[in-house]
Protein backbone atom coordinates (compact mmCIF):
# COMPACT_ATOMS: atom_id res chain seq x y z
CA UNK A 1 0.00 0.00 0.00
CA UNK A 2 1.26 3.26 -1.49
CA UNK A 3 1.46 6.36 0.48
CA UNK A 4 -1.06 8.02 -1.07
CA UNK A 5 -2.29 12.00 -0.36
CA UNK A 6 -5.09 12.66 1.18
CA UNK A 7 -8.52 12.66 -0.69
CA UNK A 8 -9.34 16.24 0.28
CA UNK A 9 -6.44 18.46 -0.34
CA UNK A 10 -5.74 20.79 2.48
CA UNK A 11 -7.49 23.98 2.62
CA UNK A 12 -5.77 27.18 0.73
CA UNK A 13 -4.37 29.47 3.06
CA UNK A 14 -7.36 32.37 2.92
CA UNK A 15 -6.16 35.92 1.68
CA UNK A 16 -5.32 38.24 4.40
CA UNK A 17 -8.31 40.70 5.25
CA UNK A 18 -8.38 44.21 3.85
CA UNK A 19 -9.35 46.32 6.76
CA UNK A 20 -12.61 48.15 5.78
CA UNK A 21 -11.69 52.23 5.57
CA UNK A 22 -14.10 54.77 5.36
CA UNK A 23 -13.10 57.00 2.17
CA UNK A 24 -12.32 59.90 2.74
CA UNK A 25 -15.48 61.22 0.88
CA UNK A 26 -17.87 58.96 3.37
CA UNK A 27 -15.93 60.69 6.33
CA UNK A 28 -16.43 64.55 5.06
CA UNK A 29 -20.13 63.78 4.50
CA UNK A 30 -20.72 62.03 7.84
CA UNK A 31 -18.91 65.11 9.67
CA UNK A 32 -21.30 67.51 7.68
CA UNK A 33 -24.13 65.41 8.52
CA UNK A 34 -23.16 65.63 12.19
CA UNK A 35 -21.95 69.47 12.15
CA UNK A 36 -25.59 70.45 9.86
CA UNK A 37 -27.42 68.53 13.00
CA UNK A 38 -25.82 70.60 15.76
CA UNK A 39 -26.24 73.74 13.97
CA UNK A 40 -30.04 73.21 13.55
CA UNK A 41 -30.41 72.46 17.17
CA UNK A 42 -27.95 75.12 17.98
CA UNK A 43 -30.09 77.79 15.87
CA UNK A 44 -33.45 75.86 17.20
CA UNK A 45 -32.50 76.34 20.87
CA UNK A 46 -30.90 79.58 20.20
CA UNK A 47 -34.48 81.17 19.49
CA UNK A 48 -36.34 79.11 22.07
CA UNK A 49 -34.37 80.28 24.41
CA UNK A 50 -34.24 83.92 22.97
CA UNK A 51 -37.98 83.54 23.17
CA UNK A 52 -37.98 82.49 26.55
CA UNK A 53 -35.68 84.92 27.77
CA UNK A 54 -37.76 88.04 26.49
CA UNK A 55 -40.73 86.39 27.59
CA UNK A 56 -39.22 86.11 31.28
CA UNK A 57 -37.23 89.42 30.66
CA UNK A 58 -40.46 91.53 30.34
CA UNK A 59 -42.21 89.86 33.15
CA UNK A 60 -41.00 91.92 36.15
CA UNK A 61 -41.38 95.12 33.84
CA UNK A 62 -44.91 94.27 33.84
CA UNK A 63 -45.47 94.47 37.70
CA UNK A 64 -44.04 97.96 38.00
CA UNK A 65 -46.04 100.72 37.07
CA UNK A 66 -43.80 103.00 35.14
CA UNK A 67 -43.14 106.43 36.86
CA UNK A 68 -43.97 110.03 35.54
CA UNK A 69 -40.69 110.02 33.97
CA UNK A 70 -41.18 106.74 32.17
CA UNK A 71 -39.10 104.07 34.12
CA UNK A 72 -37.98 103.20 37.83
CA UNK A 73 -34.77 102.61 38.08
CA UNK A 74 -35.68 100.53 41.61
CA UNK A 75 -38.30 98.93 40.51
CA UNK A 76 -36.74 97.42 37.33
CA UNK A 77 -34.19 95.63 39.70
CA UNK A 78 -37.39 93.82 41.17
CA UNK A 79 -38.17 90.23 41.13
CA UNK A 80 -41.48 88.84 40.93
CA UNK A 81 -44.29 89.66 43.59
CA UNK A 82 -45.31 87.58 45.96
CA UNK A 83 -48.29 87.09 47.88
CA UNK A 84 -49.09 86.52 51.26
CA UNK A 85 -52.49 85.25 52.56
CA UNK A 86 -54.20 82.82 54.44
CA UNK A 87 -54.48 79.63 53.16
CA UNK B 1 -25.40 93.77 43.60
CA UNK B 2 -26.22 93.31 39.53
CA UNK B 3 -29.36 92.92 37.62
CA UNK B 4 -31.20 89.64 38.66
CA UNK B 5 -32.03 87.09 35.97
CA UNK B 6 -35.11 86.21 35.31
CA UNK B 7 -36.83 83.55 37.12
CA UNK B 8 -38.57 80.37 36.36
CA UNK B 9 -41.82 79.14 38.11
CA UNK B 10 -43.55 76.39 38.90
CA UNK B 11 -46.45 75.96 40.19
CA UNK B 12 -48.58 73.35 41.93
CA UNK B 13 -51.23 71.66 44.30
CA UNK B 14 -49.77 70.38 47.78
CA UNK B 15 -50.65 70.70 51.82
CA UNK B 16 -54.66 71.61 50.80
CA UNK B 17 -52.89 74.92 48.99
CA UNK B 18 -51.04 76.09 45.84
CA UNK B 19 -47.42 75.42 45.83
CA UNK B 20 -44.90 78.38 44.03
CA UNK B 21 -41.37 77.68 43.66
CA UNK B 22 -39.20 80.33 41.57
CA UNK B 23 -35.49 80.10 41.02
CA UNK B 24 -33.41 81.88 38.94
CA UNK B 25 -32.86 81.29 35.05
CA UNK B 26 -35.20 80.82 32.04
CA UNK B 27 -36.01 77.61 31.79
CA UNK B 28 -34.30 77.22 28.72
CA UNK B 29 -32.60 74.29 27.17
CA UNK B 30 -29.27 75.72 29.18
CA UNK B 31 -31.25 76.27 32.50
CA UNK B 32 -30.92 73.68 35.49
CA UNK B 33 -33.70 76.05 36.99
CA UNK B 34 -36.34 73.17 35.96
CA UNK B 35 -34.65 70.83 37.67
CA UNK B 36 -34.36 72.29 40.76
CA UNK B 37 -37.62 73.47 41.00
CA UNK B 38 -38.78 69.49 40.39
CA UNK B 39 -36.43 68.45 43.01
CA UNK B 40 -38.12 71.08 45.22
CA UNK B 41 -41.69 69.55 44.52
CA UNK B 42 -40.47 66.10 44.70
CA UNK B 43 -38.84 66.96 48.57
CA UNK B 44 -42.41 69.14 49.67
CA UNK B 45 -44.56 65.96 48.11
CA UNK B 46 -42.40 63.56 50.66
CA UNK B 47 -42.76 66.16 53.86
CA UNK B 48 -46.57 66.44 52.78
CA UNK B 49 -47.35 62.71 52.49
CA UNK B 50 -45.62 61.71 55.79
CA UNK B 51 -46.80 64.26 57.43
CA UNK B 52 -50.69 64.22 56.88
CA UNK B 53 -53.00 63.95 58.88
CA UNK B 54 -56.00 63.28 56.02
CA UNK B 55 -54.41 60.11 55.11
CA UNK B 56 -54.48 57.17 57.72
CA UNK B 57 -51.55 55.52 56.06
CA UNK B 58 -49.21 58.74 56.69
CA UNK B 59 -46.49 58.45 58.91
CA UNK B 60 -48.21 61.04 61.02
CA UNK B 61 -51.28 58.61 61.65
CA UNK B 62 -49.47 56.19 62.16
CA UNK B 63 -48.02 57.76 65.07
CA UNK B 64 -50.60 59.25 66.06
CA UNK B 65 -52.83 55.37 66.25
CA UNK B 66 -50.01 54.93 69.20
CA UNK B 67 -50.09 56.79 72.03
CA UNK B 68 -48.23 55.88 75.05
CA UNK B 69 -45.58 53.83 72.98
CA UNK B 70 -41.97 54.70 71.75
CA UNK B 71 -42.41 55.01 68.33
CA UNK B 72 -39.05 54.77 65.69
CA UNK B 73 -39.77 57.83 63.25
CA UNK B 74 -38.36 58.76 60.33
CA UNK B 75 -35.65 62.20 60.02
CA UNK B 76 -38.97 64.10 58.74
CA UNK B 77 -41.25 63.42 60.89
CA UNK B 78 -38.85 63.55 63.82
CA UNK B 79 -37.98 67.20 62.54
CA UNK B 80 -41.70 68.11 62.25
CA UNK B 81 -42.06 67.17 65.42
CA UNK B 82 -39.15 68.85 67.18
CA UNK B 83 -40.22 72.06 64.84
CA UNK B 84 -44.23 71.29 66.32
CA UNK B 85 -42.60 71.48 69.90
CA UNK B 86 -40.21 74.35 68.87
CA UNK B 87 -43.47 76.65 67.75
CA UNK B 88 -45.01 75.69 71.14
CA UNK B 89 -42.91 76.95 73.21
CA UNK B 90 -41.57 80.14 71.35
CA UNK B 91 -45.78 80.53 72.10
CA UNK B 92 -45.69 79.59 75.17
CA UNK B 93 -48.22 76.98 74.25
CA UNK B 94 -50.70 78.76 72.52
CA UNK B 95 -49.93 77.08 68.87
CA UNK B 96 -50.12 73.85 70.49
CA UNK B 97 -49.86 70.22 68.29
CA UNK B 98 -52.09 68.73 70.97
CA UNK B 99 -55.25 70.55 70.17
CA UNK B 100 -56.27 67.60 67.45
CA UNK B 101 -58.96 66.75 68.96
CA UNK B 102 -60.57 69.90 69.18
CA UNK B 103 -59.79 70.60 66.14
CA UNK B 104 -62.04 67.61 65.11
CA UNK B 105 -64.66 68.39 67.36
CA UNK B 106 -65.05 71.63 65.94
CA UNK B 107 -65.68 70.29 62.38
CA UNK B 108 -61.89 70.01 61.05
CA UNK B 109 -62.31 66.10 60.35
CA UNK B 110 -60.99 66.19 57.00
CA UNK B 111 -59.48 68.34 54.41
CA UNK B 112 -60.79 71.07 53.33
CA UNK B 113 -59.01 71.57 50.25
CA UNK B 114 -61.62 72.99 47.56
CA UNK B 115 -64.66 73.48 49.73
CA UNK B 116 -65.34 77.12 49.51
CA UNK B 117 -65.30 78.90 52.78
CA UNK B 118 -68.27 80.31 55.01
CA UNK B 119 -68.37 84.19 54.07
CA UNK B 120 -66.11 85.88 56.66
CA UNK B 121 -68.50 88.74 57.59
CA UNK B 122 -71.32 86.16 58.51
CA UNK B 123 -69.03 84.36 60.59
CA UNK B 124 -67.74 87.74 62.46
CA UNK B 125 -71.21 89.22 62.78
CA UNK B 126 -72.21 85.75 64.66
CA UNK B 127 -69.25 85.23 66.64
CA UNK B 128 -69.49 85.47 70.45
CA UNK B 129 -67.39 88.09 72.39
CA UNK B 130 -63.98 88.43 71.38
CA UNK B 131 -61.36 87.29 73.78
CA UNK B 132 -57.52 86.40 73.89
CA UNK B 133 -56.84 83.01 73.63
CA UNK B 134 -54.88 81.34 76.43
CA UNK B 135 -52.50 77.85 76.95
CA UNK B 136 -54.04 74.87 77.46
CA UNK B 137 -53.32 74.44 81.48
CA UNK B 138 -52.05 71.14 81.01
CA UNK B 139 -49.75 71.52 78.23
CA UNK B 140 -49.64 67.99 77.32
CA UNK B 141 -47.39 69.00 74.36
CA UNK B 142 -44.63 69.51 77.41
CA UNK B 143 -45.25 65.46 77.78
CA UNK B 144 -44.24 64.74 74.44
CA UNK B 145 -40.99 62.54 74.70
CA UNK B 146 -38.63 62.75 71.48
CA UNK B 147 -35.40 60.87 71.60
CA UNK B 148 -33.12 62.26 68.55
CA UNK B 149 -30.39 59.88 69.14
CA UNK B 150 -32.91 56.78 68.73
CA UNK B 151 -35.34 59.09 66.43
CA UNK B 152 -38.09 57.48 69.22
CA UNK B 153 -40.95 59.66 69.42
CA UNK B 154 -43.47 59.17 72.24
CA UNK B 155 -47.10 60.90 72.75
CA UNK B 156 -48.40 60.82 76.10
CA UNK B 157 -51.53 58.77 76.61
CA UNK B 158 -54.48 59.58 75.14
CA UNK B 159 -52.86 62.17 72.69
CA UNK B 160 -52.91 63.27 69.30
CA UNK B 161 -51.14 65.75 67.53
CA UNK B 162 -51.85 67.92 64.29
CA UNK B 163 -48.68 69.55 62.60
CA UNK B 164 -50.27 71.76 60.51
CA UNK B 165 -48.85 74.88 60.02
CA UNK B 166 -45.44 74.57 61.40
CA UNK B 167 -45.08 71.37 59.06
CA UNK B 168 -45.92 73.73 56.50
CA UNK B 169 -43.29 76.07 57.47
CA UNK B 170 -40.82 73.59 58.38
CA UNK B 171 -41.14 72.36 54.31
CA UNK B 172 -40.71 75.80 53.22
CA UNK B 173 -37.32 76.08 55.26
CA UNK B 174 -36.23 72.83 53.81
CA UNK B 175 -36.74 73.99 50.42
CA UNK B 176 -34.88 77.34 51.16
CA UNK B 177 -32.24 75.30 52.52
CA UNK B 178 -32.14 73.45 48.90
CA UNK B 179 -31.99 76.49 47.13
CA UNK B 180 -29.68 78.49 49.07
CA UNK B 181 -26.91 78.12 46.42
CA UNK B 182 -28.99 79.44 43.98
CA UNK B 183 -28.69 83.05 42.74
CA UNK B 184 -32.53 84.33 43.72
CA UNK B 185 -35.20 82.03 44.73
CA UNK B 186 -38.66 82.27 46.14
CA UNK B 187 -40.78 79.56 47.96
CA UNK B 188 -44.33 80.06 48.40
CA UNK B 189 -46.40 77.46 50.02
CA UNK B 190 -50.71 79.53 50.28
CA UNK B 191 -48.51 82.48 51.66
CA UNK B 192 -45.59 81.17 53.93
CA UNK B 193 -42.78 82.60 52.10
CA UNK B 194 -38.71 82.24 51.58
CA UNK B 195 -37.00 84.52 49.76
CA UNK B 196 -33.55 84.57 49.31
CA UNK B 197 -30.19 83.71 47.06
CA UNK B 198 -26.59 84.86 46.52
CA UNK B 199 -27.51 87.87 44.68
CA UNK B 200 -31.24 88.29 46.19
CA UNK B 201 -32.51 91.41 45.01
CA UNK B 202 -35.74 93.37 46.32
CA UNK B 203 -39.50 91.86 46.22
CA UNK B 204 -42.71 93.23 46.26
CA UNK B 205 -44.73 91.88 49.39
CA UNK B 206 -48.36 91.62 49.44
CA UNK B 207 -50.36 91.22 52.14
CA UNK B 208 -54.06 89.87 50.77
CA UNK B 209 -56.73 91.77 52.59
CA UNK B 210 -59.65 89.12 53.89
CA UNK B 211 -62.40 91.49 54.21
CA UNK B 212 -61.98 93.26 50.78
CA UNK B 213 -60.39 90.79 48.89
CA UNK B 214 -57.65 93.06 47.62
CA UNK B 215 -54.62 93.82 48.48
CA UNK B 216 -54.01 95.77 52.23
CA UNK B 217 -50.53 96.38 52.46
CA UNK B 218 -47.28 95.71 50.37
CA UNK B 219 -43.38 96.06 50.71
CA UNK B 220 -39.79 94.72 49.66
CA UNK B 221 -38.05 92.15 51.05
CA UNK B 222 -34.57 91.00 50.28
CA UNK B 223 -34.63 87.86 52.26
CA UNK B 224 -36.33 86.38 55.14
CA UNK B 225 -39.13 84.61 55.41
CA UNK B 226 -43.14 86.16 55.36
CA UNK B 227 -46.38 84.38 56.95
CA UNK B 228 -50.02 85.06 57.62
CA UNK B 229 -52.77 83.30 59.15
CA UNK B 230 -56.23 84.04 59.59
CA UNK B 231 -59.36 83.02 60.03
CA UNK B 232 -60.93 83.59 55.88
CA UNK B 233 -59.60 80.23 54.63
CA UNK B 234 -60.90 77.54 56.38
CA UNK B 235 -64.49 78.87 58.24
CA UNK B 236 -67.36 76.75 57.98
CA UNK B 237 -70.80 76.89 59.34
CA UNK B 238 -71.46 74.64 62.23
CA UNK B 239 -75.89 73.51 63.74
CA UNK B 240 -74.92 76.92 66.10
CA UNK B 241 -73.20 78.99 63.89
CA UNK B 242 -69.65 79.43 62.41
CA UNK B 243 -66.39 77.87 63.18
CA UNK B 244 -62.45 77.98 62.14
CA UNK B 245 -59.33 76.05 62.26
CA UNK B 246 -57.72 78.00 64.94
CA UNK B 247 -58.29 76.65 68.08
CA UNK B 248 -58.12 78.17 71.67
CA UNK B 249 -56.72 75.34 73.27
CA UNK B 250 -57.40 76.74 76.90
CA UNK B 251 -61.17 76.31 75.91
CA UNK B 252 -60.86 73.77 73.02
CA UNK B 253 -62.81 75.80 71.05
CA UNK B 254 -62.44 78.31 67.68
CA UNK B 255 -60.71 81.37 68.90
CA UNK B 256 -62.39 84.86 67.97
CA UNK B 257 -59.94 87.01 69.56
CA UNK B 258 -60.55 90.28 67.47
CA UNK B 259 -57.86 89.71 64.92
CA UNK B 260 -58.77 87.68 61.25
CA UNK B 261 -55.22 88.16 60.02
CA UNK B 262 -51.91 88.07 61.25
CA UNK B 263 -48.67 88.76 59.23
CA UNK B 264 -45.20 88.29 60.93
CA UNK B 265 -41.38 88.50 59.20
CA UNK B 266 -39.03 86.52 60.54
CA UNK B 267 -35.59 84.92 59.60
CA UNK B 268 -37.21 81.48 58.78
CA UNK B 269 -40.99 80.36 57.54
CA UNK B 270 -41.25 78.41 61.03
CA UNK B 271 -40.76 81.28 62.79
CA UNK B 272 -42.95 83.39 60.70
CA UNK B 273 -46.12 81.34 60.77
CA UNK B 274 -46.10 80.55 64.90
CA UNK B 275 -45.26 84.38 65.72
CA UNK B 276 -48.59 85.13 63.19
CA UNK B 277 -50.60 82.45 64.28
CA UNK B 278 -49.48 83.45 68.12
CA UNK B 279 -50.49 87.00 67.20
CA UNK B 280 -53.83 86.23 65.67
CA UNK B 281 -54.42 84.05 68.91
CA UNK B 282 -53.36 86.80 71.57
CA UNK B 283 -55.49 89.10 69.96
CA UNK B 284 -54.94 92.90 68.91
CA UNK B 285 -53.61 94.32 72.06
CA UNK B 286 -51.00 92.05 72.60
CA UNK B 287 -50.85 90.41 69.49
CA UNK B 288 -48.45 93.74 68.05
CA UNK B 289 -45.84 92.61 71.04
CA UNK B 290 -45.92 89.41 69.44
CA UNK B 291 -44.82 90.91 66.14
CA UNK B 292 -42.38 93.48 67.70
CA UNK B 293 -39.38 92.21 66.88
CA UNK B 294 -39.20 91.74 62.65
CA UNK B 295 -42.18 93.57 62.16
CA UNK B 296 -45.66 92.50 60.90
CA UNK B 297 -48.92 93.41 60.56
CA UNK B 298 -52.30 92.85 61.85
CA UNK B 299 -56.39 93.15 60.32
CA UNK B 300 -58.44 93.59 63.01
CA UNK B 301 -62.28 92.52 62.79
CA UNK B 302 -63.53 95.59 61.82
CA UNK B 303 -60.70 95.80 58.73
CA UNK B 304 -58.13 98.51 60.37
CA UNK B 305 -54.69 97.44 58.88
CA UNK B 306 -52.02 97.68 62.32
CA UNK B 307 -48.47 98.30 61.38
CA UNK B 308 -46.05 96.50 63.74
CA UNK B 309 -42.23 98.47 63.31
CA UNK B 310 -39.72 95.29 63.83
CA UNK B 311 -36.82 96.42 66.40
CA UNK B 312 -34.61 93.67 64.65
CA UNK B 313 -36.32 93.87 61.31
CA UNK B 314 -35.49 91.17 58.58
CA UNK B 315 -37.44 94.06 56.60
CA UNK B 316 -39.41 96.85 58.09
CA UNK B 317 -43.18 96.60 56.82
CA UNK B 318 -43.37 100.40 56.95
CA UNK B 319 -39.69 101.38 55.00
CA UNK B 320 -40.06 101.01 51.76
CA UNK B 321 -43.39 100.55 51.63
CA UNK B 322 -44.78 100.76 48.50
CA UNK B 323 -48.62 101.93 49.38
CA UNK B 324 -51.87 101.05 50.57
CA UNK B 325 -54.39 99.75 48.08
CA UNK B 326 -57.17 97.93 49.68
Amino acid sequence: MSDQAPSSPAPAPRPARTPVRRTPLRHTVVRLAATASAAATLVWSGLFYSAVSKHYAATPAANVPATASGQSTAAAKSLPPVTTRTS
Amino acid sequence: MSSPSPEFQHDFPLFGTQVRVAVDGTGGPASDAPLAALRVRARLRAVHNALTRFDAGSELSQLNARPGEDVVVSATLLRAVQAALHAAALSDGLVDPTVLPALQDAGYAGSRAGQPPAPLADALAAAPARRPAAAHPGCAWTLIHVDAERSVVRLPPGTRIDLGGSAKGMAVDLAAHALAGRRTFAVDAGGDIRLGGTDAAPRTVRIADPLSGGIAHEFTLVAGAVATSGLDHRVWRTADGFAHHLIDPATGTPAWTGVVQATALAPTALEAETLAKTALLRGPSTGRAVLARYGGALILDDGELVLVHGADPVADVHAQAAGVAA
